[in-house]
């Protein structure tokens, strides 16, 4: 898969959040995006997996423009800030029910996705009652559990603890090495480096091309 | 292939728009219980369910400013379609800002999941509106006066004119207005918020009340203002016609819609 960010500004009620980035990515590479907060990492992700429509410049993924030949990526997973989750239901029903829109994986592979991050997939417990490293851990699941080609988590290891934070990027790595193309935001510079083969940093919406690749 | 995605998500619509609105529709199962046993006592015991539908449903007769006469809303009537629409007023963008960014990006389409909103919402109103009869069905049956007889009274009674030729508008024109409004209710929504979509609604139904007009949808959800139920009064077809494309602007310029907007929390 290749991404090609042209000329990319954002702007949201009169607010440019983001200022023409130019990007360009490309399958099994892991990308990290540093920045204080409020610098627009959330948006950029938002754009890249189609919530939201950029206001100049396009983005496009293996030739075709977002927003117009396609609405979203072809195979995306996504972590979008706070994670959002049916509360009435289990964090397996839960993926199973966004498992069941599509039809391609069963109830054996969201098990193992949730074994992966640490999550029991027999717990009955409701949403509701997850603590919130929990929920955490559940919104990676539900990015990764269909092995997409575009993988996107905004500071996936919020509120983890080591382990989770182990498990993340073991996950991570994991499926660099199939190949998928994984943008993720975080605040710890630290374990971005670690995670990366390339870092940009973003400051009030435009792009800083920082750190040559590890 | 295509249409079973869309299958799925209108599955999980229903389901999901059912748990989530379980307690709405529970209260407005007792509000259509409590309706109907309240106009069954006003209107006294020796009539058919058919009868006292006809009371909940007939709205108002034309306002008319130069005479001596006050305007007043039809209370039941109006409690009964602001709660129907109040159902359906805030799951679709609730689920946007949620769960539902989940489901979009999972199915990559937005259309598809404005339709299935726009699906829901056509069948719990229509849903809404079967229960209204059963329920009558059943307070009748209990009553023993029976559903469709013991109508003879209605001209009288009710100013309506009742025959079993058009027990069937009876429940067609409010269903179809329902839905319409429950469209535009929706589209207004998602341009603006739900509080406003609401506001619309309550503001397109009173104006109904008090203009008698073709052109104001609430008007064809009133007995009292049709022509097979009273004469002067404005032909059903064209409230057929109006409902439809109304129903069918909104639910294609929603698809138009979406498609640019832009879905943050
Ligand atoms: N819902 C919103 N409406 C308008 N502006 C927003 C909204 N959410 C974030 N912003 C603005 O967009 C900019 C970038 O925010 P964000 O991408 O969330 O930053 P980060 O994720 O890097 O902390 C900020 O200036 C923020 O104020
Ligand atoms: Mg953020």
């Amino acid at each position: 898969m290749n991404i090609k960010i042209n000329h990319l500004s954002k702007v949201i009620k009169g607010v440019t959040v983001l200022d023409d980035i130019n990007l360009e990515l490309t399958s099994g590479k892991i990308y990290g995006l540093r920045g204080k907060n409020g610098s627009g990492k959330t948006m950029l992700m938002r754009l890249l997996c189609g919530l939201i429509l950029p206001s100049k410049g396009s983005i496009e993924i293996d030739g075709e423009v977002m927003g117009k030949d396609i609405s979203f990526p072809r195979s995306v997973g996504a972590l979008i800030e706070n994670p959002s989750f049916l509360m009435e239901y289990s964090g397996f029903e839960n993926l199973r029910i966004l498992a069941s829109i599509k039809g391609e994986i069963d109830d054996q592979q969201i098990s193992n996705t949730l074994s992966a991050v640490g999550l029991d997939p027999n717990d009955k417990r409701h949403y509701r009652k997850y603590s919130l490293g929990m929920k955490q851990r559940l919104g990676i699941a539900c990015a990764v559990m269909e092995s997409p080609e575009l993988i996107i988590l905004d500071e996936p290891i919020n509120a983890l603890d080591e382990k989770g934070v182990e498990l993340v990027k073991h996950i991570m790595l994991a499926l660099r090495d199939k190949d998928a193309l994984i943008v993720v935001a975080c605040h710890d510079a630290e374990e971005l480096e670690y995670l990366s083969d390339e870092v940009f940093n973003l400051a009030e919406g435009k792009l800083q091309y920082g750190k040559a690749p590890i | 292939m295509r249409n079973n995605k869309f299958m799925r998500l209108f599955h999980y619509d229903m389901i999901i728009g059912f748990r989530q609105n379980w307690l709405k529709l529970l209260a407005g199962l007792f509000l259509l219980i409590f309706i109907c046993g309240v106009t069954m006592v006003y209107l006294g015991e020796n009539h058919g369910g058919v009868m006292y539908l006809a009371d909940i449903l007939k709205g108002a007769q034309e306002y008319i400013a130069a005479g001596s006469s006050e305007f007043t809303l039809p209370v039941v009537w109006l409690i009964l379609h602001l709660y129907i629409l109040f159902i359906v007023c805030t799951f679709p963008m609730n689920d946007l800002k949620g769960f539902g960014k989940n489901i979009l990006l999972f199915c990559a389409d937005r259309k598809k999941w404005w339709y299935s909103k726009c699906l829901w919402i056509v069948t719990t109103v229509t849903g809404f509106i079967l229960v209204l009869w059963i329920v009558m069905l059943a307070l009748s049956g209990l009553s023993g006066n029976g559903f469709l007889g013991k109508v003879a009274g209605a001209d009288e009674l009710l100013g309506l004119n009742i025959n079993t030729h058009n027990i069937a508008y009876m429940f067609l024109l409010p269903l179809v207005v329902l839905i319409a409004l429950g469209l535009v209710q929706s589209l207004l929504s998602l341009v603006t918020n739900p509080v406003l979509g609401y506001m619309a609604s309550i503001v397109l139904l009173c104006a109904s009340v008090y203009w008698k007009t073709p052109w104001l949808i609430g008007n064809y959800s009133m007995l009292l203002r049709l022509s097979p139920f009273t004469h002067g009064g404005i032909p059903v077809w064209s409230g057929l016609i109006l409902c439809s494309i109304v129903g069918v602007v909104c639910w294609l310029g929603g698809a138009v819609v979406i498609k640019k907007h832009d879905i943050i929390n």
